[in-house]
């Protein structure tokens, strides 16, 4: 068996004959099974673009202020529908970031492991990832296309089928072109450098928003001029299928230089974004993003920056509670949050409303609800973790709990200064205000910690289990308790915001302080576990 | 040591991951025929060793030469001349042990290959589950389909990474006498492994990777030196 030979490449076997004649032999049931599996993930598409469209238009509704009062404020220069117009190259920039994380010519790793190796011709199976991910891109940029058009539509309230269905092919083709690119890219190795160009680019049409911006504060006609083109542009199936035929043309030449190429894409490429795709793959099953996102920074040495000296003198646990927060970068997600309602109330018209506030106040707690909930997972979760740091539970819960807590209010103190300063809070809503955070702080950080403390799903079992649409329905909610835990503790802030004259009925109040006991009841379990421990 | 004669080598190679080494630069050359071993601690990079020298993960610095030029796993000479088996496997659930190896068999252009694989279930005991599939086998027999899936195909150079985990011994002495016969057939092995039985039977010399440390040491001293 272990004989030399030239280094001709077989040319007539297909690995890839074996599996299909594996699956012709399959009976009945199993290619039921096999069908119900794709019908699944086709389903769950559909089912989340539902979803998503109807969050957008809440999103979009509150935005709008529902027709209600809003602070007409003088750096307001934008509206809505400029702003969805000129979002859209950002839009294919990070589609194009997404397919080129992606791979996107992938192989799944039991492909990757017995395939790459044999040596036969490989054309064929380098070809098929390639078109796979052609319509990966397609299918990807299509679902970012519809929800930008349900945005556009929402906004502006017109609805025009040509339109639609012009923009849905542009979407399409334009991402068959960008896979196309990515997959250049990828033969080339120069991903790397290809996202730098996008940081750049992205960096390039932010200060460009600025500009117009500044342009349209001096009521300057070119820049008006320019918006109103852009808006009008939109709305033509002209334009669309301009862009279209364009796209399809460039698409053309770029997938024929890919074709030609892509026996070049080096295997450990293919093995890698197989890896990535497969990974998203399980994520999304888990509807937990959590592994895909970078991984945070490593401890290092504590020497290594200054910053953190004085750290050092902190109680162990809070010392890794800290460090995670900044070098894990779990305050980006809040951060970014604030910066760009900051943006949008100040630069787009008719947002400075309480409705538009009150959904980022709702936003805010679950993003807090999540980011604080992967900070605390292990210490949550890791049950020798105490052990290891020679420390009992409650030693370890108790800080995480109250750590967040803090976190929390300070960050809801912070963000209070965008209503007071809007005028949404009147002075004689500030003594129930203080109250508000307090209630809504503890709520959230109780519900952190029970996201933290959040096992793994079986979605597809838990789903295919479901009996009906109540069932279904039941799931759902089970998984956004937190979510929703974090939602009530906020009502008082909520109902302050959007009926300022009326006051909070106690029960709202009752309400939000019972989301608040699944803290406590952690606190006091950890109290028991460490008594416990010591009788 | 002419360059003619070597078929696999090392040249100032530093692996690590994001930059960061794991030890100090590896630089070993293994002739044709010859039996190299890579022992370390845990942790210690051996197995990050194998994967950077069969391209698996980027090398933070230096090269690996294979028959006089920089390894490309993805060439053909490669693919025909060496065959692998690394710790983690992954199989196909659809497939059964012996279509696994079947596949194996005809992608190498084995005019026998149902021959080729009944040998295989045979040495590696796997006949009476050759019809089922990998997640109906235990953890020993999954090692063995992957070793019998690097050992049915024609190969120059033979890299196994810990290949007597999970083994029991009467399948690990057939297996190592048979390694012993592929040097005598001037088959070359580069070998991650603990067992100091091994590298005392089937290799030649060893490289250690001890902390920070690189050394080659015989095969005796190897052995020594796992069992100390």
């Amino acid at each position: 068996m272990n004989v030399k030979r030239g280094h001709e490449v077989e040319q007539t076997y297909d690995p890839r004959q074996l599996i299909r004649t594996v699956k012709k032999r399959r009976d009945r049931s199993a290619r039921i099974d096999a069908f119900s599996e794709g019908y699944i993930w086709v389903l769950l598409a559909v089912v989340a673009l539902v979803y998503l469209f109807s969050a957008l238009s809440g999103v979009l509704f509150a935005l709008q202020g529902a027709g209600g009062n809003a602070t007409q404020l003088p750096s307001a220069v934008w509206d809505l529908q400029d702003l969805t117009v000129a979002l859209l190259p950002v839009l294919l920039l990070g589609c194009f970031r997404g397919l080129l994380y992606l791979g996107p010519c992938g192989l799944r790793p039991d492909k990757a492991a017995w395939w790459l190796p044999l040596a036969v011709d490989l054309s064929g199976i380098r070809k098929r990832s390639f078109y796979n991910a052609l319509i990966l891109g397609a299918l990807f940029n299509s679902f970012i296309g519809i929800l930008w058009l349900a945005g556009l539509f929402t906004v502006s309230g017109r609805f025009e089928v040509q339109v639609f269905v012009c923009a849905l092919v542009f979407f399409a083709v334009m991402g068959a072109l960008l896979s196309a690119i990515a997959t250049l890219v990828q033969i080339a190795e120069c991903a790397r450098s290809v996202r730098r160009i996008c940081r750049l680019l992205l960096m390039l049409f932010t200060m460009g928003l600025g500009i117009s911006w500044s342009l349209l504060l001096t009521e300057n006609i070119w820049a008006q001029g320019a918006y109103g083109l852009l808006g009008e542009l939109a709305y033509a199936p002209g334009f669309w299928a301009t862009g279209c035929v364009g796209a399809l043309l460039l698409a053309t030449i770029v997938i024929w230089q890919a074709t030609r190429k892509i026996d070049q894409v080096k295997a450990n490429s293919l093995r890698l974004a197989g890896q990535i795709q497969n990974e998203l793959v399980g994520s999304l099953a888990q509807m937990e993003l959590s592994g895909m996102l970078p991984a945070p920074e490593s401890a290092g040495p504590r020497t290594r920056n200054s910053w953190y000296r004085p750290l050092r003198h902190l109680p162990v646990v809070l010392q890794i509670l800290l460090l995670r927060y900044l070098r894990g970068r779990y305050w980006r997600a809040p951060g970014n949050l604030v910066l760009l309602t900051v943006a949008l109330v100040l630069a787009v018209r008719s947002i400075a409303n309480p409705l538009a506030v009150t959904g980022f106040f709702v936003l805010l707690l679950w993003v807090l609800t999540e980011s604080l909930g992967r900070l605390n997972r292990p210490l949550a979760n890791a049950p020798g973790l105490a052990q290891m740091l020679g420390l009992p539970r409650t030693a370890l819960v108790r800080p995480a709990i109250g750590f967040t807590l803090c976190v929390i209010l300070v960050i809801l103190s912070i963000c209070s200064l965008l209503p007071l300063a809007l005028g949404m809070i009147p002075p004689a809503n500030l003594g129930f205000w203080i109250p508000g955070v307090l209630v809504a702080g503890s709520g959230t950080s109780a519900a952190a910690w029970g996201r933290a403390t959040r096992g793994e799903r079986d979605w597809e079992a838990l789903i295919l289990g479901a009996s009906n649409e109540i069932h279904t329905g039941s799931l759902m909610l089970i998984e956004l308790r937190y979510f929703l835990q974090a939602t009530v503790s906020g009502l008082p802030l909520i109902l302050l915001l959007l009926t300022p004259i009326a006051a909070v009925p106690w029960g709202i109040w009752a309400l939000g302080l019972l989301c608040t006991y699944p803290g406590y009841a952690a606190l006091r379990r950890a109290g028991e576990s460490a008594t416990a421990h010591v009788r | 040591m002419s360059s003619g004669d070597r078929q696999i080598e090392t040249h100032e190679l530093l692996i690590g991951y994001a930059g960061q080494a794991l030890c100090e630069p590896i630089s070993f050359s293994v002739q044709t025929g010859a039996g190299m071993g890579i022992i370390g601690a845990n942790g210690s990079g051996k197995s990050s060793l194998i994967r950077t020298v069969l391209g698996l993960q980027p090398a933070v610095s230096g090269t690996v030469i294979y028959c006089g030029s920089p390894l490309d796993e993805g060439s053909a000479r490669f693919r025909q001349e060496v065959a692998v088996q690394v710790a983690d496997g992954v199989f196909f659930d659809e497939l059964s042990v012996a279509e696994h190896l079947e596949m194996v068999a005809r992608g190498h252009r084995i005019k026998a290959w149902q021959a080729a694989v009944d040998a295989e279930l045979e040495f590696f005991e796997l006949t009476q589950v050759k019809q089922r599939l990998p997640q109906e086998l235990s953890s020993g027999q999954r090692r063995k389909l992957l070793l019998a899936a690097a050992l049915i195909r024609p190969a120059s150079l033979l890299i196994l990474d810990e290949p007597e985990q999970r083994l029991d011994r009467r399948i690990r002495t057939k297996l190592y006498r048979r390694l012993r016969q592929m040097r005598a057939n001037r088959v070359t092995l580069l070998v991650v492994t603990h067992d100091p039985q091994l590298i005392r039977e089937c290799l030649g010399e060893v490289v250690l990777l001890d902390g920070d440390q690189v050394q080659t040491l015989g095969a005796q001293s190897g052995a020594l030196w796992l069992e100390r």
